[in-house]
């Protein structure tokens, strides 16, 4: 057995933990947690999750394989490995929408089988594609008639109010979801929502309400309330069914749309110069057919689907505009592509954070693909914000050993538009300096102009 | 590299394990309650949560007790009107034989 690696993610459940070993991923079930497991086991709920694809899959590793893997687990599993995890301060509105209404239904499904889960924590649902895939095998544990829901809090704080946050407020919830990374607490979001809203049975219960409970009641109330165990099943419920019905209609607040949500109807692309980048695209994917390809500034898919029917195994893409990335998850949902869209900011990607800044990893750490695109991008980077040339090279070529990467030059509209408010201080910005530094690193296999302005896409393969 | 620990008492989970170990409710029940405590102990449910979950469950409660008794009431009407309209469906019946044998 390879070395074994204890995932930085997985420390807080004393029932069992994720080791790597490689390609590897196992999930140790301690003696604490093996009545509970198997119980959950009998009631046949985890083979008809797996069976449905709503829980990742798992192998009993058998008794020789788990000591060697701890010798103190009652049992050992070994999961199939996600090729790329994502967090819920990187998911689009729909995206995070689509995942708690995922997690109220297994709850449901689970407790018509006596079981309930444990906690709600977003992270705890991975996207396939758009599928959303449960990955938290020790969540499951048998219910006990009355108890309360322990997790409604995290539920609340994790999935509810970020989307009330957006739907309600009309701020995109990602900045603020990286920033506190448990998600967001009802007392601040209580504080932001304007006093119209609260006129909602839902908002003045779940947020409000809540809020206001928890500042004024004490620990001691709490928890006889907790040792009495009075929340009848049909309550409980309830109240899983009622939050996804409100969830269920929540929608972004319209506010203005953006710039790139609407960009593939408005740009100044002439028809002749789309086919040709289409056609590169294609090519490109169907040679390279990578496993997995970075779309780099995606918008709303365009080019990942290109990409994903010329044989592109799964896309990820990125876009600092919510609503560009939320627009292209739809898509994605609507035909059926393996692409997940996600919000960020090239400019500043996700950091590692959490316990010991590695709880949940960076992008860096993640990023590790067959290939990436990174159409109409570099300007934004370049000219708009002002990383170097070079830099913004080195980044993208560090991410996988092959990709297409568009030029796009001074002389291009959208260049023109950057710089009408700002002085051009970017002498070396031009296709020469950039063929320069990418020769550096990489052998050019194709190029081509696709634009009367100059646009060009280049082909790339590293040299390693 | 295994990892070990000093403090071994280890409890197997029940190898390929059996659906008979389980059998009826009232051991579901005693199972359940034996050994929920610590496996959720980790997570902090909130005193704000609770105290609403409370309030919550009886406003649930007393919707399904009404809705239970609004179902009973429309049925108790719906079924007398399909009484009504099943003994005039029949009248015509009855009229129409009636007719076709006179004629």
């Amino acid at each position: 057995m390879a070395e074994l690696r204890p995932d930085s993610g997985s420390f807080r459940d004393r029932g069992g933990r994720i080791l790597h070993a490689d390609e590897r991923v196992f999930r140790t079930v301690m003696p604490a947690a093996a009545e509970d497991f198997e119980f959950v086991r009998s009631t046949g709920l985890i083979d008809t999750f797996i069976a449905d694809g709503k829980l990742i899959g798992e192998t009993r590793m058998d008794e020789r394989v788990a000591r060697e893997i701890d010798a103190d687990a009652a049992c050992v599993l070994e999961h199939p490995k996600l090729e790329f995890l994502s967090w819920p301060y990187e998911w689009p509105f729909s995206a995070l929408k689509k995942a708690a209404l995922f997690h109220l239904d297994l709850h449901l499904a689970a407790l018509e089988r006596g079981v309930t889960l444990s906690d709600a924590t977003a992270y705890n649902v991975q996207f396939e594609g758009t599928r959303p895939v449960f990955i938290d095998h020790l969540s499951f544990r048998p219910y006990v008639d009355g108890e309360f829901w322990a997790a409604h809090r995290q539920f609340c704080e994790q999935f509810l109010n970020p989307l009330v946050l957006q739907s309600k407020v009309g701020i995109p919830f990602n900045s603020w979801y990286r920033g506190s990374l448990e998600g967001i607490p009802s007392a601040d979001l209580n504080a932001v929502l304007p006093l119209g809203r609260k006129f909602s049975w839902n908002v003045l219960t779940h947020i409000s309400m809540q809020a206001r409970l928890q500042s004024a009641s004490t620990e001691e109330d709490a928890r006889r309330r907790l040792d009495e165990k009075k929340l009848p099943l049909v309550g409980f419920r309830e109240i899983l069914a009622g939050l996804r019905r409100w969830i269920q209609k929540l929608e972004p607040a319209a506010g203005r749309s953006t710039v790139w949500q609407n960009y593939p109807s408005q740009h100044s692309y002439a028809t002749g110069e789309e086919s040709h980048k289409r056609a590169f695209i294609a090519e490109f994917a169907t040679i390279e057919s990578p496993r997995l390809l970075i779309d780099l500034g995606c918008n709303t898919g365009d080019y990942s689907k290109v990409a994903l029917e010329a044989g592109a195994g799964r896309v990820i893409g990125f876009d600092f505009d919510e609503k560009a990335a939320d627009a292209a998850f739809r898509r994605a949902e609507r035909d059926g592509l393996r692409f997940l869209a996600l919000v960020m900011d090239a400019a500043n990607p996700s950091p590692s954070m959490g316990w010991r800044q590695s709880e949940r990893a960076g992008l860096r750490e993640r990023a590790v693909a067959d290939a990436t695109l990174a159409l109409a991008l570099i300007h934004h980077l370049v000219i708009g914000r002002n990383l170097p040339l070079e830099q913004v090279l080195d980044w993208i070529l560090d991410m996988a050993p092959t990709g297409v990467i568009e030029f796009v030059p001074k002389r291009d509209p959208m260049v023109q538009r950057l710089l009408r408010l700002k002085p051009d201080i970017f002498d070396d910005y031009s296709a020469a300096y950039f063929e320069w530094l990418l020769t550096r690193r990489a052998a050019i296999v194709s190029r081509q102009e696709i634009s009367a302005h100059g646009r060009t896409l280049y082909w790339f393969r590293r040299n390693d | 590299m295994p990892i070990h620990s000093p403090n071994r008492q280890i409890k197997q989970c029940g190898a390929p394990h059996s659906r008979g170990r389980y059998p009826g409710r009232a051991a579901l029940v005693v199972v359940a309650m034996a050994s929920t405590t610590s496996a959720h102990a980790y997570i902090d449910p909130g005193t704000g949560s609770i105290l609403l979950q409370s309030l919550l469950a009886g406003v649930a409660v007393a919707i399904g007790v009404l809705r239970a008794y609004w179902h009973r009431i429309r049925s108790f009407f719906s079924s007398a009107q399909s009484g009504t309209a099943s003994k005039a469906h029949t009248d015509t019946v009855d009229e129409e034989a009636k007719a076709r044998s006179e004629s």
